[in-house]
């Protein structure tokens, strides 16, 4: 734990370190806005449309809007994580110290995630405004939250994963982008394949759906244990790519 | 104590470092001296435990470095040859990340030890620097504060003194001589005067091999002469240096004997010019050894061998000199010994 926690210091200054941290806060605030403008303008010019789903329930998931950034940022902000200790040399000091690998690979992952939920803190100023104009269902607005938390902690650990097997940081985010992209259009299979349990498989995989669900205020169990299993067999995978890095500069 | 056996790390089917043994006892100072791609930074990183090697061991007071990895780490102040560190932390901070991983607990242990560590490598005065804007020499006085800040019991330093001025090189040299004693300190250099100034022991690398190990005294002495002999035999060692030193002109070159399995064993014998043709002396030592009831396995005579490793190592040094010779105060003390070494 105690390793965890300076791994995790570090890591946090060092996101904030480089100006790729504040880009990224930039432009996804500049993002989520500009599609909470677009979704606004949709529910004033159609009031009608106004029925179970509101402009907040919208914003999570309701479109590939939501999705795009979250896909793009969670390789972005994994990238360094391995790769520019591995290409600074840095990975041999870190790695001679008496740490254990899962120690520093949950460092690494818990400074990357809390950057994730920097990124979407603002957010909640849109709730706020939207309740000067009418109530807000408060209970869908955490599982949206929820929900987004769970997404982002999968598709982080599988950006680790790729930062570990890459040396270059541009390697570490293609791959990491192959991956959460790869999960993502996974799911979207349950448009293409028939049967039933091809539906039934698809629609476990389909983020989109699981996000429209947390955005009506609904948390499935099996939700929770797809995104927390897929942080757990990545993070572990994660330190036995380590193990054999060890050595390879 | 450190305890490597048959070491072994090949690249590609290569070897970097062929089956050397070695044994570094508790205190010591041991200098791994060779020309550039000997194979000293591949035997350091393997004795680090960050490298596997391909075969063979080594190991920490009994600890293997693989096996327990993490005890044995735990012993191991390490400073890689590249002096890795993170260009956006302060020199203070990245000591106290560096003791905080290393296991100090609490914020005043970790004062304490990180001031310490800056005050031993002269680096107080950068404390509040952020180490991307040091100069090559500082970087790499942090990275040797960051092998010094946990206090352990092995240094492993691969080129302590690559990049550093002439003063700073004398002040290096004087903080790892003061620290040995309490710590075993094993260091990787190209230059003898380093290995004069610093080391007990030597362990000359070339081409991944042992081409001598033992105090500088004895590898000297076996300079002066021109032949040597490497036997390979099977028996009581002791009995086959007895021989050698009763026949005329023959010493055991180098002090070490490398005990192979049970009792197969190689040694070098240096053989005395003046003493004239050296063929009926090996004929008469392995006579000797023969009658005595040692099994000899394998002869080989070279010639200056160790004089050739001694040349590729004293040209490095020359540069050194004439860096020594521009600055105000040069290492003097250092020449002198390195010329009685080249002439
Ligand atoms: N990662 C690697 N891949 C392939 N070969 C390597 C690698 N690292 C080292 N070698 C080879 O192993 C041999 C020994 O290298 P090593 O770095 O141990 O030498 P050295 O004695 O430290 O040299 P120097 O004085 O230049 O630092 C060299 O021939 C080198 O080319
Ligand atoms: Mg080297």
């Amino acid at each position: 734990m105690r390793v965890t926690w300076a791994i995790y210091k570090r890591e946090l200054a060092a996101h904030f370190y480089t100006p790729l941290a504040y880009v990224i806060l930039v432009v996804f605030l500049l993002w989520n806005g500009g599609t909470f403008l677009l979704l606004l303008q949709q529910f004033a010019a159609n009031p009608e449309i106004s029925g179970t789903r509101g402009p907040m329930q919208l914003l999570f998931g309701g479109s590939i809007l939501y999705f795009l950034p979250i896909l793009l940022f969670c390789p972005a902000l994994t990238m360094r994580a391995f790769a520019e200790e591995r290409r600074s040399g840095t990975f041999e000091s870190l790695m001679t110290a008496p740490v254990r690998d899962i120690e520093v690979v949950l460092g690494k992952y818990f400074s990357a995630l809390t950057v994730y939920v920097v990124l979407w803190a603002p957010t909640i100023l849109y709730a706020m405004v939207l309740r000067k104009f009418g109530p807000i269902d408060w209970g869908a607005l955490g599982a949206s939250y929820f929900g987004t938390f769970l997404l982002g902690a999968a598709l982080i650990s599988l950006g680790v994963l790729a930062s570990a097997m890459a040396r270059s940081q541009v390697t570490a985010f293609v791959l990491a982008f192959a991956l959460t992209s790869g999960l993502f259009l996974a799911g979207l299979g349950k448009y293409v394949f028939e049967s039933e349990a091809q539906q039934a498989f698809f629609s476990y995989l389909n983020q989109w759906e699981h996000m429209e669900e947390f955005a009506v205020g609904v948390v499935d169990s099996r939700r929770v244990f797809f995104y927390v299993s897929i942080a757990a067999v990545a993070l572990f995978q994660t330190t036995r790519v380590l193990q054999l890095r060890k050595g390879v500069q | 104590m450190i305890v490597a056996t048959e070491l072994t790390k090949t690249y590609a089917g290569r070897p970097a470092v062929d089956s050397i043994s070695f044994e570094i006892p508790k205190g010591e100072i041991v200098g791994f001296l060779g020309p550039n791609g000997a194979g000293k930074s591949t035997t350091l990183r393997m004795m680090s435990g960050f490298l596997p090697p391909t075969s063979g061991s080594i190991s920490i007071d009994g600890l293997d470095v693989q096996e327990s990895s993490l005890q044995a780490r735990a012993k191991i102040g390490y400073m890689p040859e590249s002096t890795p560190l993170y260009p956006e932390l302060r020199v203070r901070e990245f000591l106290a990340f560096r003791a905080e991983i290393k296991g100090i607990r609490g914020g005043a242990a970790r004062k304490r030890a990180v001031d310490r560590a800056m005050e031993l490598t002269q680096t107080a005065d950068r404390a509040k620097w952020l180490i991307g804007e040091l100069s090559k020499g500082y970087r790499q006085r942090v990275a040797l504060a960051d092998a010094l800040v946990a206090e352990p019991s092995v240094l492993i330093l691969d080129e302590p003194t690559a990049s550093l001025d002439p003063n700073q090189i004398i002040e290096v040299r004087e903080l790892i001589k003061s620290l040995g004693g309490e710590q075993t300190i094993v260091l990787s250099t190209h230059i003898l005067p380093e290995v004069e100034a610093m080391c007990g022991r030597v362990i000359i690398l070339r081409q991944g091999r042992v081409a001598a190990a033992g105090s500088l005294d004895e590898i000297q002495r076996s300079l002066s002469s021109s032949h040597s002999a490497s036997l390979t035999l099977r028996g009581d060692h002791a009995k086959a240096r007895e021989i050698v030193g009763e026949i005329q002109g023959l010493t055991v070159a180098t002090g070490d004997v490398v005990v192979r399995d049970e009792a197969v064993f190689s040694l070098t014998v240096s053989i005395e010019q003046a003493e004239g043709e050296i063929a009926p002396k090996i004929e008469q030592l392995v006579a000797a050894m023969v009658s005595a009831g040692l099994g000899v396995r394998e002869v080989s005579v070279e010639t200056r061998s160790l004089e050739d490793v001694f040349r590729e190592l004293t040209t490095t040094d020359r540069a050194l000199e004439e860096t020594a010779a521009e600055a105000p105060t040069s290492d003097a003390d250092d020449n002198e010994k390195s010329d009685g070494a080249t002439t």
